[in-house]
């Protein structure tokens, strides 16, 4: 049943996905143009896709940029330093931030974070504080409790007597997690990363409200910019016809690029497992 | 050849006489010369763990280049003192160590020392052998890299020499860099973590009951190994096994359970005495299995 599920699902996305190219005869090639010009009331359209997966790929980059050494150095302060107490509060406290509605990431990026960049760094080029960058720390924020609880599992898994070994070889306990401990998680900690970077890749609601949503290729962190998600909310309502369709493509690629992060956490593993 | 009916396993009947021959014969060539330095010394130990007094008032001395064996039944503190020896129970969250002791005269636990500096001189094997989840090279070589050794040919050499050492270097030589130290056998992976510990040059090898996880030839192996160490090495080694005791240790010493649930020393003795004809009861009990 789900299996059938899941396929129909999928058939679905490719069938509508290539509708653009197979009935309304938009050269495949046409969506690698950097030009987004769908509207049909205006004089020729262009269903050029490169803005919104550069955007995607952009945002996300700076996103696990910035979230992994804080989310990695956090699981590992966790797990190798802090005090059993400290352990139970925290665990706790990531499900919880796991669990806070985007929207909510969202609100905060728009009322404290946004104005915040405008005010300050406005002469940086943060004219009006929606950017790249405001969709990239907002997603760093949201994906921070994913690759943390992940990494710090993966920490946990290093057995104890790997640590004890290095220490009875008169290491310091900074060298016995640096060259131990850390090497043998590495392959969890980046199966974390990825775990986060789909997350990421998923993420519309939080990221459109501070990103600017303007569909061109990202070239500076404080311009707007725009992402695959994002687009397709925000289109989903005016879109008709063609530019339908091109949503369904857009659908498509996202899930491409979700399908090549499963398999490289797959790959991942398999690593993991062979270690 | 054939071994008479009933004879004792301890009669020399085997082609090669066995280290409690030789003991009995050449005190001055085994550990048991009376003018060798005394390297390690425990005063008066007591080793809690939070309020539970696990091992108390342990005295006892080691010689340079002896091994002592600890014996004695499950829980009796055995492994607790030589944990002492490397402050590697301060590890243990809770626990706190009594009394004084000693590496080369100088105190272990003194508020100058270093932990780090104690544990580079006294070495520790486990119980289970656990190599690091790398290649034999940078198994062996991770103390010295650590140390700051960079320089690629005296690692090399080290590396060599420590397996040499070991006496892995022959079954392993073509694999240093190829092979992870977990694809080894357990014997082997054994022999891997005492050439990772005599890498980084200890006087002292302390052996936490090195053999339990390794069948019978293996153990021998390990068991040749310690005979051969022995010349440039100090070794303490816990042991459930009393035949393994009387084979390698030239002292053994006896612990067990008090009435109070701690551990404590019965007795000391050369490990031919401890055999043969110990001074205390409950040594005697234990050593003819008829306790523990």
């Amino acid at each position: 049943m789900v299996i059938a599920a899941v396929v129909l699902l999928l058939g679905f996305i490719v069938w509508r996905g290539v509708q653009l190219f197979v009935v309304s005869g938009v050269p495949v090639t046409q969506i690698l143009s950097p030009t987004w010009q769908p509207d049909p009331l205006s004089e020729g359209t262009t269903y050029g896709l490169l803005p919104f997966i550069a955007g995607t790929l952009a945002v996300m980059a700076v996103a696990a940029i910035v979230s992994t050494p804080l989310s990695v150095g956090l699981a590992l302060f966790m797990a190798e330093v802090a005090p059993t107490w400290a352990r139970r509060i925290a665990q706790p406290a990531m499900e919880v931030f796991v669990g806070i509605p985007s929207v909510v990431y969202g609100w905060l990026g728009l009322t404290i974070l946004v104005p915040f960049l405008r005010v300050h760094f406005g002469w940086l080029g943060f004219t009006t504080g929606f950017s790249w960058l405001a969709g990239s720390l907002v997603l760093a924020l949201m994906i921070l409790p994913t690759i943390t609880s992940i990494s710090y599992d993966a920490f946990v898994a290093v057995p104890a007597d790997m640590r004890s070994a290095s220490l009875a070889l008169g290491t310091t306990r900074w060298q016995a997690i640096r060259h131990v401990v850390l090497p043998t998680a590495a392959a969890g900690v980046a199966t974390a990363i990825v775990f986060g970077l789909t997350r990421a890749a998923g993420e519309a609601l939080a990221v459109q409200m501070v990103i600017g949503n303007s569909p061109i290729i990202p070239t500076s962190l404080a311009r707007p910019v725009t992402t695959l998600t994002s687009q397709i909310t925000l289109d989903m309502s005016d879109a008709t016809g063609t530019w339908n369709e091109a949503l369904w493509t857009m659908g498509l690629v996202l899930l491409l690029i979700s399908l090549a992060f499963v398999l490289l956490i797959r790959w991942l593993g398999r690593g993991r497992s062979r270690a | 050849m054939n071994t008479p009916q009933g004879a004792s396993p301890v009669t020399a009947t085997r082609p090669t006489p066995t280290p409690l021959a030789i003991a009995s014969l050449q005190p001055e060539l085994t550990g048991l010369n009376p003018d060798a330095p005394v390297k390690l010394r425990a005063q008066d130990v007591s080793v809690r763990y939070g309020d539970r007094m696990a091992v108390r008032d342990v005295t006892l001395d080691v010689r340079e280049h002896s091994v002592m064996a600890f014996i004695g039944p499950s829980g009796c503190g055995k492994s607790t003192v030589l944990r002492c020896f490397d402050r590697m129970n301060d590890l243990i969250p809770g626990a706190a160590v009594e009394g004084r002791i000693e590496l080369d005269g100088e105190d272990v636990y003194a508020p100058s020392v270093l932990p780090v500096e104690v544990r580079r001189k006294v070495g520790l094997v486990f119980q289970r052998p656990n190599p690091f989840p790398m290649s034999i090279y940078e198994n062996v070589a991770f103390g010295p890299r650590r140390h700051g050794e960079q320089d690629k040919a005296r690692l090399d050499d080290v590396v060599e020499r420590a397996l040499r050492q070991a006496a892995l270097w022959d079954e392993v030589k073509d694999d240093l860099r190829k092979k992870s130290g977990l694809s080894l056998s357990g014997g082997q992976q054994q022999r891997l973590c005492i050439a990772r510990t005599l890498a980084t040059d200890p006087e002292v090898i302390l052996m936490d009951e090195p053999c339990s996880a390794l069948d019978p030839i293996a153990t021998l192996k390990i068991e040749e190994l310690i005979a051969q160490l022995k010349a440039d090495y100090t070794i303490v080694i816990v042991t459930h096994n009393m035949q393994q005791a009387a084979r390698v240790s030239d002292r053994t010493a006896f612990f067990t359970l008090g009435e109070d649930r701690a551990g404590y020393l019965v007795e000391l003795d050369e490990t031919l005495r401890i055999f043969t004809n110990p001074a205390n009861q409950l040594t005697e009990d234990y050593v003819s299995g008829r306790f523990g």
